[in-house]
């Protein structure tokens, strides 16, 4: 049951962000006995069978500032709500290859990258890659059955193997194909963006955080957002002062405090800190926080088919063709990408393939929507040092705060990469008879990576192989920003494995009253 | 900074279905009360227009796209800098453009100020393809929960492609 904590009891540890990092770092230090406060800036959301409608009520609409290439508009679509953005996930569960973890002696020096080896190996996280897996219930792995086969991901998987290509499955997603975790059985509904209504499809809001207030050592506030991170005159992290639901200003003392915040937001808290003592902003005296913002390569690939094809129905992503992952230099570009099929509901298909287009046209197309089909490639995205989220000069916040500034300008590489994906991707459609194809590549992004990362030399990043900041010896990264490097898989995975160590590795921290 | 506007859930709908209704002059049912803002009948005119050069889907039929009219209305009557951009971008449309050809409307269109064509498109999107009553035309079911999704039923069905079970 839920448990309530003094603001000035600072023995609990603080966990900022509900997400898959913050919620399965909740839920576990709470296994492993630690009293845990969990800020989260959003509310519980209420879900239904209406993606524009859940996207309109949790949506992060804090305002930003954009710069580069992304949609100023729209340059990131994330959940302000209990759960993080794991509410709109569609549940795609694979691990990075183990050359994802050495990324700079794989792929050398490409020029204008800032490409580091991460500090741990694959072989660090892999036990914990089990777990996570088992306990989100991911299909096709461990015992569990596979997602069924749907039309959407029957038409990329065809047109792959048509094409050659060997690694084409449904892939792995964290829906329940039998009942798990005390929850349902998928009933292959379609919507998972709008979150899933019955609760089989693997969720901060549905599995972590519940799983975190059974365990009794977990107080959940939501509608807390937290503004700074204090600190005492040895330079340890002492407390949290976030703006509750009423817009009255809170302070809650802490033993440790981990940020998962989203990669956005992680780096903006911990520049909001700055002090005497940490004038450029906490952890930062590298220079190093909000840099190297990878935000993974997206985009898409349309095909109008000779037939109806229902690409609404089932799992939105059934269907993986994987062949493109590895690293392969003859390609003309490093890293890897891979192709998802993609359900897509009539009343979000005009913005989710063109958000501002329109006309005669555009019109055409999208009145083809019955013959539609759709795969989504996710590519590996360079770091480049200057792609940053810093404080904006001149915009604040409700609370009277700089807001975030997003700049985010696409490495060669990146466009060549998804060049070579795109074309391929259309040849894929086109063996299965598509009459017309439309590719582009996303400016509206998902992934928020690598903006506190982690490093072996304090100088190229900002925590270490746990997620410790180099300056803070209690102060955690628990999110996507202490990524050192991108992949060609999507990131929930390997955040959620993250979080299980890390919480292990704090939990004994905190017992041996190393911290 | 503007977000898109994607917002139609079933209570906005029906709100939004009231106000079309006093907008283009329907009857209403006696006693409802309809809280919207006066709209020239000329400016719906234009409005229906624009939402029709943007979309301009056969499926889409008058009374969709004056909800889409009346839903710029209702947002521009909500903001005053909405309203002054909605009422200088009209103003500055050629004279007799309602009764141009479609493709003169578009290149017209596509000259204007772009935060005017965003303002509509947004407005659009959500009246347009939210609208339940035009989804049997794109063969889309809409929600699935109240028949308990697609579980138990063919989930592939390509009659079109050989090799597809």
């Amino acid at each position: 049951m839920s448990k309530r904590f003094a603001l000035d009891d600072d023995r609990v540890a603080v966990v900022i962000g509900s997400g898959a990092g913050g919620g399965t770092l909740a839920a576990e230090l709470g296994a492993q006995g630690i009293d845990v406060v969990c800020l989260e800036a959003g509310a519980t959301p209420t879900l239904e069978q209406n993606v524009p409608a859940v996207y309109g009520r949790t949506r992060w609409r804090d305002p930003r500032t954009v710069e580069g290439d992304l949609n100023p508009d729209l340059p990131t679509l994330i959940a302000k709500a209990v759960g993080g953005t794991t509410v709109f996930w569609t549940a795609v569960t694979l691990r990075r290859q183990p050359h994802d973890f050495r990324s700079r002696t794989t792929y050398g020096a490409l020029p204008g990258t800032s490409l580091i080896d991460w500090p741990i190996g694959y072989e660090d996280l892999e036990a914990f890659y089990a777990e996570a897996e088992r306990r989100m219930g991911a299909s096709g792995l461990h015992g569990k059955p596979d997602v069924p086969d749907h039309n959407n991901g029957e038409i990329l998987k065809i047109g792959a193997r048509r094409c050659g290509y060997r690694q084409v499955s449904n892939g792995h997603l964290s829906v329940n194909t039998v009942p798990h975790d005390g929850r349902p059985q998928c009933r292959q509904m379609g919507f998972c963006t709008g979150g899933c209504v019955i609760g089989a499809k693997w969720t901060s809001l549905q599995a972590e955080i519940p799983r975190a207030l059974a365990s009794g050592r977990c107080e959940l506030r939501e509608q807390a957002q937290a503004v700074q991170i204090e600190h005492d005159a040895r330079g340890r992290a002492t407390g949290v002062v976030y703006v509750d639901a009423r817009g009255e200003r809170r302070r809650q003392r802490a033993r440790a405090i981990c940020v998962a915040a989203n990669g956005i937001e992680t780096p903006r808290l911990l520049l909001l800190s700055q002090s005497g003592r940490f004038p450029q902003g906490l952890a930062n005296g590298a220079g190093q926080v909000g840099r190297h913002w990878m935000t993974d390569l997206l985009g898409r690939v349309i095909a109008i088919m000779p037939g109806p094809v229902h690409n609404y129905r089932g799992t939105t992503n059934t269907g993986l063709v994987a062949d493109g992952m590895h690293h392969d230099p003859t390609r003309g570009f490093a890293g890897g990408f891979l192709y998802a099929s993609r359900g897509i509901h009539l009343p979000v298909w005009p913005n989710e393939w063109q958000p501002t287009e329109w006309g005669a046209d555009y019109s055409r197309m999208l009145e083809q929507y019955p013959n539609m089909a759709s795969a989504a490639v996710i590519g590996e995205d360079m770091p480049v040092a200057d792609n940053r989220i810093t404080l904006d000069a001149e915009i604040k916040d409700a609370h009277g705060l700089p807001v975030a500034h997003l700049a985010k300008r696409y490495h060669a590489n990146d466009l060549a990469l998804m060049d070579h994906a795109l074309k391929n991707g259309e040849q894929i459609y086109r063996a299965v008879g598509a009459t017309e194809v439309f590719t582009a590549m996303s400016r509206t992004v998902i992934h928020n990576l690598g903006t506190c990362r982690q490093s072996r030399d304090p100088a190229d990043g900002v925590c270490n192989a746990w997620g410790r900041t180099h300056e803070l010896p209690n102060l955690y990264i628990s999110d996507g920003s202490q990524f050192s490097t991108s992949a060609a898989v999507p990131p929930t995975l390997t955040i959620v494995s993250l979080a299980i160590r890390q919480a292990r590795h704090l939990a004994e921290q905190l017992k041996s009253n190393a911290i | 900074m503007k977000h898109a506007d994607f917002d139609f859930s079933p209570r906005r709908r029906r709100l939004l279905a009231g106000s079309v209704a006093a907008a283009v002059g329907a009857a209403l049912p006696p006693g409802r009360a309809v809280a919207i803002p006066a709209v020239p009948p000329s400016r719906t005119a234009s409005l229906v227009a624009l939402t029709r050069t943007l979309f301009p889907l056969a499926v889409f039929g008058e009374t969709l796209h004056a909800t889409a009219a009346a839903q710029i209305a209702e947002r521009c009557a909500a903001e005053p800098a909405l309203d002054a951009l909605l009422e200088r971008s009209l103003a500055a449309l050629p004279a007799g453009w309602r009764d141009a050809p479609p493709a003169a409307r578009e290149a017209m269109l596509r000259k204007a100020d772009p935060a005017f064509v965003k303002l509509l498109r947004q407005s659009a999107v959500g009246a347009l393809f939210g609208a339940p009553d035009t989804w049997p035309h794109f063969g889309y079911p809409g929600p699935s929960l109240p028949f308990g999704g697609y579980l138990d039923s063919k989930l592939v069905d390509l009659p079109w492609l050989k090799e597809a079970t």
